[in-house]
Parts: structure tokens; sequence; C-alpha cells
């Protein structure tokens, strides 16, 4: 890491997210909160690798809802603060978000948001301008790696001129980009932390806010969209002469340069490069517009741009055709690349570049895809596997609810482990809600730790209380693994890494009310079957809410512990006279360290890949997979 | 120098760590790059892409499709997957490791191309839109270095000496040294260096082949 600490005017590489965290060190940020989340958890975990050195606070909050509220009342205290997650995030911090904005802040506040917006990774592709607009912050999208780290401190000033949390939205190509850039000064703040007393300010009561709304209201229409008129993030590049103006917000620059470039129009089309998307510079967009009689607006990813610039059109008498997703000339969803600013282009000019898309046919007939897995040796694949195993074998209708993890993974052939994944903790509210609805069905809900923690508890106590049936099933590998293994509750480690309370599954859940609670090791099939027919059985007998903990580390995370102490763990081999080639291993069992010969129809392990656990060797019905000695 | 690299394998394999090396060497060269790159746990066992675009710190993140000058694969398919982003006339170097896909296992109808149906595709390929192609051993290579686990570098300095990337050995090198585990640092020069003379044993074979194989 000590790249990320070099001096003015270094060059370095770095990616989006240490643009960010690099952004935020020069910004003299001191305060840091967030959940991870693809793609923005690498800014949390590597401004905690530099936490020591740099005497900063950084902390991996349960949920975003918490990590919000604690960095805002950090910023309250007069200390340059910044929240960190995910797009989704944003929909767990909206009840605070709102009221911050009312009561204002004391220091720059800044909420950086990852999005996703393909999606490659999430479970939508949800547009975070609209949740800037609604709180009434202002937002800005860097177009590059070595903006994403200036703007944080750009984003700093303008928090602390209008007193207001200010967002700094990233998307996914540029958190996991990597770009040359040249460093600033560290800053060191000496701030004096002090809250200034004022219920009226702060105790948000209705008759108090509406005092302080024609505020908010002047901040964010006048002084913010003055702000965003003047900024030196928005470029205008104006082509004499030129009909077509592209409005390109965030990267989307970057794709319409490349594009014009390709098609050697560059002398032909005018951009507008635009950073901030909440208040849009009106005034600015205006003047592009009398200058064109057609504009291409590429934005991420809804129309938000595209629909203002109409309205400001007709606000200015002014009639260009605006093309955009609405027109169909970008697609509705998916992410903006080159390819889809070249055939908007082609369509607008009617040239003949559209970019073909095809595959020869001669590589169609050779190329299979490639479907991701679960890791060889992770235990979720037991836990699942025993799961169906039981409920298969009882024969009766049921549920099984997934939620937001590595797990997740499960849906994938050959598991096809959950019916459902909709968001953080919905597993077992929705369970408990299947319970009362299916009341014949046995209803399964999966969650991993981190989730437990982060939205899982209150919907333990709305089944005890509201007298469900489901049966939990809490998958404790003891870390957030899905999004690059970062601690949580849990694990019994701080962001930093530094021991403290470790949390128990089993533990709340008999706070919560749950009588029938055990914890098993995935690893052993035969004893984890056992727990799930009597769980079953206690809550089709009971009617009460049961909760299983199937607690082992992520194998990857083992294996590193294990390799440290120089143990090595066992290889698995097929045992070749005893194999009768059923693929029962792969078929059922799915792990893709297991490979079959379909002309000596005979399973195999990769000892490469084989990450040792055993659990084939415990469920080959024909005892043919042993240890290699 | 405007030079579009595309590097891609199967996740776990190390292209995210091959692409950092080049964009490192890249750096301390002077030059200004871009990588772009698909990667996480949400993709673990799936297709990984690194784009690698030197010359200008405002271009897009991404090689657009049929513009690589070169394409890196770390494993078979997919090469196989990734050459239609090749430019015409643009380098493919391939590895013939094969890391079968769970799908291949699970259903009869979709197979792992054989070394033979990889080659008749790619040679039908280089022969229409003009491609150099290299299907190359790079384990035997890292084997001979002593550390199975280095033939990505081993791949990395065939493909430098391929392209004449013309960028110092000295970066390479130090590019190399802050990006390996300390311990593997020596093995993995080496392997770099076994890699450049790889390529010149390929190049000194005969040109007017469509692709070029040595495993």
């Amino acid at each position: 890491m000590e790249y990320l600490l070099r001096g003015k005017g270094e060059r370095v590489l770095l990616s989006g997210n240490e643009a960010v965290a690099r952004g935020a060190i020069e910004a003299g940020i001191k305060f840091i909160t967030g959940y991870p989340g693809t793609p923005a958890s690498d800014i949390v975990d590597v401004l905690a690798r530099v936490a020591k050195d740099l005497n900063l606070y950084v902390e991996w909050s349960v949920n975003e809802k918490v990590a919000f509220e604690a960095a805002f009342a950090a910023a309250l205290a007069k200390v340059k603060s910044m929240f960190v997650c995910k797009h989704l995030g944003l929909n767990w911090i909206m009840d605070p978000w709102i009221v911050a904005s009312e009561t204002g802040v004391n220091a720059p506040f800044i909420i950086v948001t990852g999005d996703d917006v393909h999606p490659y990774a999430s479970q939508t592709a949800q547009d975070t301008r609209y949740f800037a607009i609604t709180a009434k912050s202002p937002m800005l999208e860097p177009a590059t790696i070595q903006e994403a780290k200036d703007i944080i401190s750009y984003a700093s000033k303008v928090s602390s001129e209008l007193y207001l949390p200010v967002v700094v939205r990233v998307t996914l190509r540029i958190c996991h980009s990597k770009g040359v850039t040249i460093l600033n000064d560290i800053k060191l703040d000496n701030t004096k932390p002090e809250f200034p007393r004022n219920p009226d300010r702060y105790v948000m009561i209705a008759s108090y806010v509406r005092r302080r709304l024609p505020e908010l209201k002047r901040k964010y229409y006048i002084k913010a969209q003055q702000l965003a008129e003047q900024s030196p993030y928005n470029k205008v590049l104006i082509k004499d002469s030129a009909k077509l103006g592209i409005i390109a917000s965030g990267i989307t620059f970057t794709y319409a340069k490349e594009a014009l470039e390709i098609l050697r129009l560059e002398d032909r089309i005018s951009i507008l490069k635009l950073a901030w998307h909440s208040p849009l510079p009106k005034r600015l967009i205006a003047d592009f517009l009398a200058q064109h009689n057609e504009v291409l607006v590429l934005e991420e990813i809804d129309p938000v741009i595209e629909e203002q610039v109409k309205a400001i059109a007709f606000e200015h008498d002014l009639k260009p055709r605006v093309y955009g997703r609405l027109t169909g000339h970008i697609p509705m969803e998916g992410e903006i690349r080159t390819e889809t600013v070249i055939n908007a282009l082609s369509a607008i000019l009617k040239l003949n570049r559209r970019l073909q898309y095809d595959d020869p046919e001669e590589l169609k007939k050779v190329v299979v895809r490639r479907i991701p897995y679960l890791c060889p040796g992770c235990p979720h694949r037991a836990s699942y596997y025993v799961l169906k195993y039981v409920l298969n074998k009882l024969g009766k209708k049921y549920v099984i609810t997934g939620d937001r993890g590595c797990y997740n993974q499960g849906v994938h052939p050959p598991l096809r482990a959950i019916d459902t994944c909709i968001c953080m903790g919905a597993s077992i509210a929705m369970a408990h809600g299947f319970s009362k609805a299916l009341e014949d069905y046995i209803t399964v809900a999966v969650i991993g730790d981190s989730t437990f923690f982060h939205a899982g508890l209150p919907a333990v106590v709305n089944a005890t209380y509201n007298n469900s049936k489901p049966l939990i099933v809490v998958l404790d590998n003891q870390w957030t693994a899905m999004t690059g293994l970062q601690p949580n509750p849990a694990t019994g480690l701080t962001a930093t890494l530094e021991p403290t309370l470790k949390f128990y599954p089993e533990a709340a859940s008999e706070a919560l009310g749950v009588d029938y609670v055990k914890v098993v090791d995935p690893y052993n099939i035969s004893e984890a079957i056992k727990i799930v027919h009597e769980a079953i059985k206690y809550i089709e007998e009971k009617g009460k809410p049961a909760v299983i903990v199937f607690r082992h580390p992520c194998r990857i995370t083992e294996l590193r512990e294990l390799k440290k102490k120089g143990f090595k763990p066992n290889t698995y081999v097929v045992d070749e006279s005893l194999c009768k080639g059923c693929k029962y291993c792969i078929t059922v069992f799915g792990c893709p360290a297991i490979e079959f010969n379909s002309l000596t129809k005979k399973a195999s392990i990769n000892p490469i890949k084989c990450n040792g656990c055993g659990v084939c060797s415990q469920i080959c019905p024909f005892g043919a997979i042993k240890t290699k000695s | 120098m405007r030079t579009n690299i595309l590097v891609v394998g199967v996740g776990g394999q190390g292209v995210i760590l091959l692409s950092t090396i080049i964009g490192r060497a890249l750096t301390l060269a002077g030059l200004d790059v871009v990588i772009g790159e698909t990667k996480g746990l949400a993709r673990r066992g799936g297709s990984v892409e690194a784009h690698i675009k030197v010359g200008d710190s405002y271009t897009s993140p991404l090689i657009p499709k049929g513009l690589a000058d070169a394409v890196l694969a770390l494993e078979l398919l997919e090469g196989l997957r990734y050459i239609p982003w090749l430019k015409r006339g643009g380098c493919a170097v391939i590895s013939v490791e094969r890391v079968p896909p769970i799908n291949t296992f699970l259903y009869d109808e979709e197979k792992y191309p054989s070394i033979d149906d990889a080659v008749m595709t790619l040679r039908s390929l280089a022969k229409k839109y003009n491609y150099k192609v290299y299907l190359v051993n790079p384990l035997k290579y890292a084997i001979k270095v002593g550390n199975p686990l280095t033939s990505n570098v081993v791949m990395l300095g065939f493909l430098s000496r391929i392209l004449n990337l013309n960028i110092k050995e000295e970066y390479m090198v130090e590019a190399i040294k802050s990006s390996v585990p300390s311990k593997t640092i020596d093995d993995n020069i080496k392997a770099y260096k076994m890699g450049v003379e790889y390529a010149n044993n390929a190049l000194t074979k005969n040109r007017q082949e469509d692709i070029i194989i040595d495993t």
C-alpha cells in the first residue's frame, strides 16, 4: 500500500477505488464508514490499511444505515467525513439522508456510491441520481481515474460551502479500472472536534423542520445551481459549424471521445462533458442546445438528463432533436460502451459503420459458455447439498429463500438450491411470509453471517413475535466473502483487523425467542443431515421457528491460515476401480474440481483445483473417492 | 505509442495480476495507460478480462470489439472466445492450458473443444482476418524455471517480445518486483526472460504458417 502514500507529483497506477481513497486522504477526510458492496468495497478496505499511518478512523459498520448515521454524526462534530456504499446501499440511508440535508452538516460530508449500471454483480441497476435529487444533495460523477481522485477534494469544497452532504457517484467501470494518476499533497486537518448544541436545528420535529426547509431549497436550487454552472469539471468542447452535439455525463465522455476518433468525426461534432448531475447546470446546457440542431445524450442508466434537456429546451424556446435512451438510439438497459456510441452516431448520421457484434460461424461451433460456481471446498456447497438431500427425501413441498452473498451462487446448476434472492435480509422475512401464506410448505431461509447481522435480526424477531415456522439456516463462514473477504461482527475483527467482540448467530437467535438452535459443521455431512431432519420435525410439530448455524470458515481463508501454520490439506482422488461413472458427484454435488472423462466414463479430481474439504468422499454412493495417501 | 492489449483467462488464473504488472511497467516507462477489468467473487470461475490501453489517459477503459492489437489468453477456450476482439492483422498469443467449465461435465451437448477443433478454427480465422496466432505452452517453461505458478509471466515475456513493446527490461523487472510475493521474485524474473527467449525461437519458425504452434 506504500504507493498510495507517495508524495505530490508522483505518477502511480491506481484503480478507481484506490483513486477515491487517495482523494479522501488529499481532502483531509478523517472519519470513514461503510458497508461492503460491489463495486465500492475496496475504497474502505484500502483506507483501513493506511488508517494507522494517517491517523484516520475507518469502520466497517453493521449496515449502511448505521454507517451513514455514524459518519453524519462525525460531520456534525466538525470532523471531515465520508460514507461509502454500493448503489443499493442508498436504499438503506434514505431515512437519515433526507433529514441530514435539512439539518445540514458542520464539516465536509461526502457520500460515495459505487454504481453497477449494467448490472454485473447486483440485483438491479438502479439510477442513484433520483436519490440525490430527492435528498437535495449535489451529485458529481468523474470521467477518469484522475478525476475520481481530484473530485473528492472538489466535493469537499462544495460540501463546506453549502453545509450539505455531497454525493460522488463512481460507476463500476471506474471503480474496477486502473489508470495513471498524478498525486497531490496529503492534507492533515487539525480542526478541533466539537458539537455546537442547537436543538432547533438538529431535532427535526415537523414544526422545526418547516422553519429549515426554505433555507434548504435556497441552498439546492440557487447556490448549488450556481456552483454547477461554474464547475471546472464540466467542459464545453464546441466544434464550429457542428450541427450535432453530444452531452456526455461521467465516464461516457471517454466513450464519446473514442467513438468520434474511430469514426474520424472529432472535428465535426461538439461535446458537452457533464460532471454535475444534481442539480444540472441548466444554463450551460441551454447554451449548448442553442448552438446545435441535434443532441445525443449519453448517461447511465435512466434518461434523467435526456428528459431534463427537453424541459430546458422548452424553457428557452429551442427545438433541437434530442436522441438517447427514449428514442432507442441507446439501448434502454446495459452499460454504454464505445460501440454503443458508434452505433448511435451511425443511425443518426446515416453512416454505414454499424459495428458487427456477431461472431464468425466457425467460432460459434466451438465456443461454450462458462458458468460461475461456488469455489471447490466451499462450505455452502455442503450446506446446500444437505438441505436439498433432506427436503427431497421428505417429499413435501418447500420453498428455500436465499439472500445476498457468495451463497447466492447456489442458484447455479447443478445445485439450483435457492428459490428467491431479493435483497439484504429478505430471506428470513420472506420465509416468514411464505410460512404464513403457504401453510403446508416447508419454508427455509438461507442467510450468511454478515447479512444476518446487517438485516436479519429484525426479521427473526418478526418470526418469533408473529408466530410463523420457518427453518432459518445461517451460513456462518465468518467473513463477508462475496465482496472481497471483509470482517464483520461474526469475524471478531474490526476493519483495521484488530480483535474485537465476536458475535454468534446462535446466541442472537436464542435471545430473540428461538427455542430450537443448533450449530453444526457442514463438512460433517451425516451430522448435518441428522440436524436438518430434526429441525424440520421440530418446526412441523411445534409450529415455531428453528435456527441451524452451519459454521465453517470460508475455505479460501481457512487454507491461507493452514498454509501459514505449515499444514497441507489432503488431496482427494477417485479410485477408478470403484467409480461407476454415475456422475452423482458432478450432477448433484457439483464441485468444479471434479471432472469427467466421457471416453473412460470415470470421474477424476483436478489436484490443482481441489481444496481438500473431503465432502465428495462422504457423498459418493460407491465410496470411490479417497484421500491420496 | 497507442496499443490495445486484451488479457483474458479464467477467474483465479491471474489475469488481473498480469495486467497490473504490464500497467506498472508502462507507468514506469512514462506512458499513459488505462486498464479496464472484470473481476470479483461474483464471477468466480467465470471469464475475466483486462483491457490494457496505452497512450491516452482520457480514453475509455474498454477495447472496442475488433480493435485490439493483441489478445493474450491464459486459457484455450477463453482464447477462442475473445479472438474476435482482435483487429485485422492483430496478434493472438494463446495458452494450451485447459480449464473445463463445469457445464461441459453437466450437459452432453456442451463440450470443451478438442485441440484439433481449436487449431482448425484458429487457422480458418487467421486466414480470413490475417491474424498472427501463437499457440503456446508456458507451463513447460515455468517448470524449467522450477515454479509452475510463473507460467503467466512466461507468457508476458513472450508477448512483449512478439509485440515489440519496447519497454526497457528494467521497468518490467521493477513492475514484477512490486507485484508478486517477495519469495517468488527471482523465479518470476527468470520466467519473464524465458518467455522472451521462447518468443525469439517462435519468431524464427516458418512465417508462412497461419498459426505457430509450440506445445
